[in-house]
């Protein structure tokens, strides 16, 4: 053995110059199999440290928003659960550095010591507090801060309604700071901390928190809480969670009324229909402590009370229930104080005019008017006299004077009397009339309740500790909208999602592997043919086949060996190459590189392993057919025309069988795996077209019709059936890979401007960072916000409100379960008929936008992007999407149509008002389209990024946007494209190969046709229109795999021109080179073969 | 026909090998041929019998002296013209056979009927097929190369150099791969086909038994032709 083997390495080495093609085919098989395995363990590697690296230790966050919680609750869940926690004071910002004139959008995050231990690498920044501020990587390049720099904050403040809702207070929604930058955060000291799963993070400043809570008059509150428990269940932190909070959690207060009773009222006005109906339930379980049953109140201010001639302004209306408003009054009596009847002069019996504000289901704002009857005039005394009904109305219940007011509605100060401020000064907000609580509930119920407090009478036992616990002990946390989310186990399930990506990318490697396995046993064939010599030696001295055969393998696997290791070298390299395009995809928007190379050794070297295993078994089915003797070769060749059709038929069978099963699992599947399908159906559509090729060789071979110079070509074609199929294979490979992928690519700007393309038609997108509550429609608040000038004039703006979530773009490489959501008016989108759709839900008809709206079947109707739906959240039209709203309630989505390319993607589009009723708290544009005129687009953004730069805008054009997007698609076909040129190199270098191997072999027969009279010249054409056959049946098969793959994906705008020019392309080269080789190769002269003797 | 066949008249002819001086292997021949003779050449190995019988065969020019066709100066015609006088009047017979491997015995036979023509005619077939029953491979003639015998594939390769109905056959060393009974029966067969068809012929050829049964004799020696 040992000398088989010296002799094996001698043959080697000394042969080395011919084994170098098949050396170098092993090499490509091992870096493309290498390669796509590390590509996929770098994608899944890259997006799991980067989930360490933005939520550090912490497993299970807790975010609530602008409803703020006791920053201690994250002591005192630590304390009931044993687990490490954080509480965080996280709100939107707009950032500005020295001079402020560049603002970008970020976050301000209010920190404690809880949450440096919690970072990747626990630490303690020892200049923080106060002023000092540190700032994550982002904020520093956006406005190129170093240490020592000032930086101005403009913080969102939280507001007790969503901005958007009337009541909540207009006054300006900021609070500015100037802070110092005294760290800029690494990755591993929680600089990349973010809860969002995405490649880009914003910029963000860290504060400490308490000093942010300050800032915001919020001291003691935070809105975010981290938990690090390991191993430790949703419920059980519930449970934790349960046995630790507090009614002022939840923003809800228990205060003393007048006359001894107790009252629970929110700081959010109204009470949660979830929070009334606890409250009522309260004590009323068989608990102890024997409470009466509370009763709901419910207080509005109404602008106008007024008789036919008289009226009085602005005053609060309650209905308090009993005593003083009895069981069994009507539901259109009114009772009214003696200030009240004494100023209206009006009797029992008189009707009473009530004119309110009230906010319909998009919150807009409208006056109503009802009557009433008045039943009775009560004194101002007693519980009549009852001020602390009023809720916490902001911009009313905190001033002094009528003067100070300033509600989040419209009052017109002017007409507020003498005798009216005196009446505030006396006795506040006490309500001059009362109703009952079902005639309240029909004209003040909103999204946001139907009562202002529930009260309990009376003494007793009813003390405030108690009363706490019971109204606690009937929520639960999910309920009371705090929903833990497992954010690193998301994290993890996300990071797996981008498998995809991966799973594309070992999809083409894999006809890569193939191409370079068919050019191997060719390559290998080849070289051993040269050494037909060697071998007739060899068994002249005795040398048993075996033997021979073992020696030449031994060969082989060294061959393969080396290739191997010169694969994976440049595996890395390639994989590194790779990752740096796809890095540029997210260009600046990031700090560090999204995508690293993870080389995990077991993968490489199971790659290296199953690669060298293929080449040698490649190498092996080569060396096979060339031991065997020529004569007998051909001997057997005849012997089993016709039996060789079997196979063949067997394939073409197969390869049908997997495309059509490919093309119906896609109808049936509706679309959800385009690149499994995608692969599938090329494989089928290749194997069925080679089988079918190779059924029409054999038939030509066996039928033999009069000899013509046609049909002399053709035998020539056939001569050696095996190279010709292996090179259209070869060939049809290659043109697969690069059609199939540019069938993919889009043109960003197509068609842009129209109704019908992904823009709508819009001209300008504009971002928002912080919500505009204003209404950006009504001209006056635009003059108000310097939105002014001729551009304007023709401009009509479409504002929308978005649920925040994870972005769902192809900017994300996450597999995302909450993608953010966008209100949409579906009437005016459905009337303005813009925007392309890819597809619909099955039998319905009109419009597509007419399909939102609300549930119908369970499921609320929403559109999104093709692209979203299949790379990101991996679902299609007809599918349901499960969600929990607000308050943790479950609740279905079912995507109806989804949109071509559009300037929506990774968002999901549903009506507003279904997105207003289950995400309350969702207010103000988050994004403005406008339609305008070109010409004006330069005057508007620069108007929008002037007036609007408060509010962190990011204004683009709507082309600009969408090419954005398809910047990054594009780049992902780059990387594709390149893998498939790799493969049509492939495919050319076994085709060129071939090519020159047909003509050294035929230089005898050449010779001796010349003799008999054929022009070389005629020789040559024979040999180009052969090897032509041979490229149009591999360009042929190639394109049309590529395009039957493509037909899963025709919703998709399939560019088919691009595909065309590509495949032109690659036939041009093609029939050049055959052109070329056939003319320009050594021309064998006659004389020189007919020597060979 | 007046005149010889073939005239040929001081041919000399010369290789030059690169980085060597140029070698003379032809110095001089001169060479008559009438039609319906027979010609052995002997001579050497080495000796330039074979660059002799590609210069006859129009396969190459010479260097200098005349090399006449019936009358007509080789010299005198295009590429195109050659390729056409080969296919039209010389037939030849190599020591390996050249047949094409994916062609039966009768494709391979006809194969030089499509050098001037789209396809081959019934006419063609029926004298292919006649040939191939004259040299007794009538039931092998759909055949692939492969399965026939070595004397079986020069069979076909001579029915190949006669299908033309040519003037002049040349064959070089024809039997000189196969073993004695194979070459006998070769030679039996060309010989009788050349009387059949009324055709000269030149052979090249060691064997001084072959020889023996040609018209002539000559021997290239030197650069030169004798008289063997
Ligand atoms: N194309 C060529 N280039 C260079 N030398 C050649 C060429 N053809 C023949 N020769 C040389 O001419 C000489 C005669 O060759 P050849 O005619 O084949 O001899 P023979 O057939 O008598 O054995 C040899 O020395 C050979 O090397
Ligand atoms: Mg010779």
């Amino acid at each position: 053995m040992k000398s088989l083997l010296s002799f094996a390495v001698r043959g080697f080495r000394y042969h080395f110059r011919s084994h170098l093609g098949t050396l170098l085919a092993c090499a490509v098989t091992t870096t493309a199999i290498v390669g796509a395995l590390v590509v996929g363990d770098s994608l899944r590697g890259s997006l799991a440290d980067q989930a360490r690296r933005r939520l550090g230790a912490a497993t299970h966050t807790l975010a609530t928003g602008e409803r703020l919680f006791r920053a201690a609750l994250a002591e005192d869940l630590a304390a009931h659960g044993d687990l490490k926690t954080a509480s965080v004071l996280e709100l939107s910002a707009t950032l500005s550095g020295e001079g402020g004139r560049l603002r970008v959008g970020g976050k301000v995050t209010g920190v404690d010591k809880h949450f440096w231990r919690l970072a990747p690498r626990p630490w303690v920044p020892s200049k923080f507090g106060g002023e000092a501020v540190a700032i994550n990587a982002a904020c520093a390049a956006k406005l190129s801060l170093a240490p020592g720099d000032e930086l101005i904050l403009r913080i969102d403040l939280p507001g007790v309604l969503p901005r958007d809702v009337p009541f909540a207070a207009s006054e300006t929604p900021f609070t500015m700071r100037r802070v110092t930058v005294a760290n800029i955060l690494t990755e591993d000291q929680f600089g990349s901390f973010d809860l969002a799963m995405a490649q880009t993070s914003g910029a963000r400043v860290f504060m400490d928190r308490e000093a942010l809570a300050e800032l915001l008059g919020k001291a003691g509150k935070a809105n975010l809480l981290l938990v690090a428990a390991t191993g430790g269940s949703i419920s059980a932190l519930e449970k934790s969670l349960a046995a630790a909070w507090r009614l002022s959690d939840l923003g809800l207060a228990i205060t003393n009324i007048p006359g001894g009773g107790r009252e629970l009222r929110s700081e959010h006005i109204f009470l949660d229909p979830r929070i009334e109906a606890a409250a009522l339930a309260a004590g009323n379980d068989g608990a102890p402590g024997g409470l009466p049953r509370g009763k709901p109140v419910f207080t509005y201010f109404v602008n106008r009370l007024g008789t036919a001639t008289r009226s009085t302004p602005y005053s609060m209306v309650a209905a308090p229930g009993e005593p003083l408003v009895a069981s069994g009054t009507p539901d259109d009596a009114i009772l009214i104080n003696d200030w009240l009847a004494a100023d209206l002069g009006a009797q029992p019996g008189d009707a009473l005019d009530l004119a309110y504000w009230a906010f319909d289901d998009r919150r807009r704002l409208v006056e109503k008017t009802n009557r009433f009857r008045i039943q009775r005039i009560l004194p101002l005394a007693g519980a009549a006299a009852d001020a602390s009904l009023m809720p916490d109305f902001p911009g009313l219940a905190d001033t002094a004077s009528c003067n100070d007011w300033h509600p989040g509605i419209p009052v017109d100060l002017k007409k507020i009397r003498p005798k009216d401020e005196a009446y505030w000064e006396a006795h506040r907000g006490t309500p001059k009339a009362f109703l009952t609580l079902a005639a309240a509930r029909g004209l003040w119920s909103n999204a946001f309740g139907a009562s202002t407090a529930v009260r309990w009478s009376g003494g007793g036992s009813n003390d405030a500790v108690l009363l706490e616990k019971l109204i606690l002990a009937q929520l639960t946390p999910a309920a009371a909208g705090f929903a833990f989310k497992p954010a690193a186990a998301q994290a993890r399930q996300g990071a797996a999602g981008s498998v995809d990506l991966g799973g594309l990318f070992l999809g083409l490697s894999l006809f890569l592997v193939g191409a370079s396995l068919l050019l191997t046993a060719l390559l290998a064939g080849f070289a051993i043919e040269r050494r037909r010599d060697e071998i007739a030696t060899l068994r002249a001295l005795g040398f048993p086949a075996s033997r021979i055969r073992l020696a030449f393998l031994g060969e082989l696997a060294l061959v393969s060996l080396f290739g191997g290791i010169l694969g994976v070298a440049v595996a890395v390299l390639y994989d590194a190459a790779i990752l740096s395009a796809l890095n540029s995809v997210w260009g600046g928007a990031v700090a560090f590189a999204v995508l690293t190379l993870h080389l995990v050794p077991l993968t490489v070297v199971s790659g290296f392993v199953s690669s060298f295993v293929c080449g040698l078994a490649a190498g092996t089915v080569a060396l096979q057919g060339a031991l065997r003797p020529p004569i007998q070769k051909l001997r057997t060749g005849e012997a089993r025309r016709g039996t060789g059709r079997k196979p063949a038929f067997i394939a073409l069978g197969l390869g049908l069988a997997i495309l059509l099963g490919a093309l119906i699992g896609n109808l049936v599947d509706g679309g959800r795996h385009v690149s499994p399908v995608f692969f599938l159906a090329a494989v089928g559509a290749l194997a069925a077209s080679l089988a079918a090729v190779r059924l029409l060789f054999s038939r030509r071979a066996a039928s033999r019709p009069e000899l013509g110079r046609l049909s002399f070509i053709l035998l020539g074609a056939l001569r050696n059936r095996g190279r010709s199929l292996a090179t259209i294979m070869l060939l049809s490979v290659g043109v697969f890979m690069v059609v199939g992928v540019s069938l993919y690519r889009e043109d960003p700007r197509g068609a842009v401007g129209e109704l019908a393309s992904g823009s709508g038609g819009f001209a300008v997108v504009g971002e928002f960072t912080l919500p505009i509550a204003a209404d950006l429609r009504d001209e006056k608040i635009r003059k108000r916000l310097g939105l002014t000038g001729k551009e304007w004039e023709s401009a009509r703006l479409t504002p929308m409100r978005r649920l925040e979530g994870d972005d769902a773009s192809c900017l994300n490489l996450h597999r995302v379960k909450a993608p953010p959501i966008l209100g949409v008016d579906s009437a005016a989108f459905a009337e303005r008929g813009a925007f392309h759709f890819a597809a619909v839900e099955k039998g319905s008809a009109g419009n597509p936008w007419s399909l939102l709206g609300p549930p119908r079947g369970g499921a609320i109707p929403v559109i999104a992007d093709e692209s979203v739906l299949t790379w990101n959240l991996g679902k299609s039209v007809g599918d349901t999407i499960e969600m929990a709203d607000e308050r943790g309630e479950k609740f279905h989505l079912r995507v109806v149509a989804a949109l071509s390319d559009s300037i929506f993607q990774g968002n999901l589009l549903m009506e507003e008002r279904e997105l207003l009723k289950h995400f309350p708290s969702v207010g103000g544009t988050r994004l403005l389209l406008i339609d305008a005129p070109r010409a004006s687009i330069p005057g508007l953004s620069n108007s929008l990024h002037g007036a609007l730069r408060d509010f962190g805008p990011q204004i683009e054009t709507a082309p600009d946007r969408l090419a954005r997007f398809t910047v990054v698609q594009n780049t992902y076909l780059t990387v594709f494209l390149a893998l498939g040129g790799l493969g049509l190199i492939l495919g050319s270098a076994g085709f060129a190969v071939v090519l020159l191997r047909n003509l050294e072999e035929r230089r005898g027969e050449w010779a001796l046709l010349r003799a008999t009279g054929f022009s070389g010249q005629r020789l040559r054409r024979f040999a180009m229109i052969e090897h032509s056959l041979l490229l149009a049946l591999g360009l042929g098969i190639g394109g049309l795999s590529a395009a039957v793959a493509a037909i899963p994906s025709l919703g998709f705008a399939i560019p088919w021109a691009t595909a065309l020019a590509v495949f032109s392309g690659c036939a041009v080269v093609g029939f050049a080179s055959v052109i070329l080789a056939a003319f320009a190769g050594k021309q064998a002269r006659p004389l020189d073969s007919l020597r060979l003797e | 026909m007046s005149g010889p066949l073939l005239a040929l008249r001081a041919v000399t002819k010369a290789f030059s090998v690169p980085g060597a001086a140029p070698v003379e292997v032809l110095k001089g021949v001169d060479l008559d041929l009438e039609s319906g003779a027979s010609l052995a050449i002997m001579g050497p190995s080495g000796s330039g019998k074979s660059t002799l019988l590609n210069l006859i065969g129009a396969l190459d020019l010479p260097d200098g002296g005349t090399l006449a066709y019936k009358g007509e100066s080789i010299r005198e015609l295009t590429e195109a013209q050659r390729a056409a006088l080969r296919n039209r009047e010389i037939g030849f017979v190599f020591q390996l056979h050249h047949l094409l491997p994916q062609c039966t015995a009768l494709e391979n036979a006809l194969v030089p009927r499509l050098a001037f023509k789209k396809k081959v005619d019934a006419e063609d077939v029926k004298r292919a097929e006649r040939l191939l029953e004259r040299v007794g491979l009538g039931p092998r003639r759909d055949a692939l190369p492969g399965i026939l015998s070595g004397g079986e594939r020069q069979r076909v390769a001579l029915v190949r150099a006669l299908v033309s109905r040519p003037a002049l056959l040349l064959a070089d060393e024809p039997t000189g791969s196969l073993d004695a009974k194979g070459s006998r029966e070769i030679l039996d067969l060309l010989l009788e086909l050349v009387r059949e068809e009324g055709l000269s012929l030149i052979t090249v050829t060691h064997a001084p038994s072959v020889a023996l049964r040609m018209d002539r004799r000559m021997e290239l020696v030197d650069g030169r032709l004798r008289p063997g």
